[in-house]
């Protein structure tokens, strides 16, 4: 389950990195799309932190 | 053990139909090429993001990986809205093998995935019929109005996959009354039974 977990959580932490990234970069754009890129951004990067709570809270079956 | 899974392993699934099939002895096979098609298109996303973030390519020219080689392909609406529509019908083809919580998240991807498919079904619409929304000299979908494309496929694309990961990692481990109505071999708690009889050729 842990090497699993592990896969899934690199996964989640790509798109938080490139999320992170598209914060900075947006951060030069005009103030109308610099606030809808930083908007979706952010809300893809919670997304992603939520799935990596959601992964390692998880029990397997026998343990709940 | 439940029906499914013995018919997996005793090979007796000619009397099944293919929903039945994919949602039950071939189900962890279907999703892991469904899995495969949705990593290579993440890391055709991710490469586009590094050649524009990091990089600092230009927009226009920053199409990902296989963009470099094939650049109308990837500027074609026909692609992006093909891979949408082939998200769309896995979700909803994949989706009674899912119970639980599993379920849950599937569908939560499911009807993302449909306003995404939406999105990209305006974007070819108007690519087909030479008609731009909004007086754009290039298609543009309703959400583009005040985000720009890239983030705003990052954003639809994260959507869709995190909710759709949560649910195949649920599926993987699933709990103990949800493993009691799975129909296919996902769950790692699974294991043949040693005296099971031979798959017949």
């Amino acid at each position: 389950m842990q090497a699993i977990r592990a896969a899934f959580t690199v996964f989640f932490l790509a798109i938080l990195a490139f999320a992170l990234l598209g914060w900075h970069w947006t951060a030069s754009l005009p103030p109308d799309k610099m606030a809808g890129a930083h908007c979706v951004l952010g809300l893809a990067a919670a997304a992603a932190l939520t799935a990596v709570v959601l992964v390692w809270k998880a029990k397997a079956a026998g343990t709940h | 053990m439940n029906a499914a899974v013995h018919a997996y392993d005793s090979g007796s699934t000619e009397n099944m139909s293919l929903s039945e099939k994919l949602n039950g002895p071939w189900h962890e096979k279907a999703l892991w090429v469904y899995t495969a098609i949705v990593l290579a298109h993440w890391s055709e996303h991710f490469v586009q993001c590094y050649q524009i973030y990091v990089l600092g390519w230009p927009i226009k020219k920053s199409l990902g990986l296989l963009g470099l080689f094939f650049p109308s392909l990837i500027s074609s609406e026909g692609l992006h809205y093909g891979y949408a529509l082939v998200m769309l019908v896995c979700f909803w083809v994949l989706r009674k093998g899912f119970v639980g919580r599993s379920h849950t998240w599937w569908m939560a991807a499911f009807w993302i995935q449909f306003w995404h498919h939406i999105e990209h079904a305006l974007l070819i619409g108007q690519a087909t019929f030479h008609h731009n929304f909004f007086g754009s000299p290039v298609p543009m979908s309703i959400a583009q109005l005040v985000i720009p494309r890239v983030e705003l496929h990052l954003f639809y694309n994260s959507i869709v996959t995190i909710p759709m990961a949560v649910a195949m990692f649920y599926h993987m481990f699933p709990s103990s009354s949800e493993e009691a109505h799975m129909q296919c071999t996902c769950s790692r708690n699974y294991q043949a039974e040693p005296n099971a009889e031979p798959a017949l050729p």
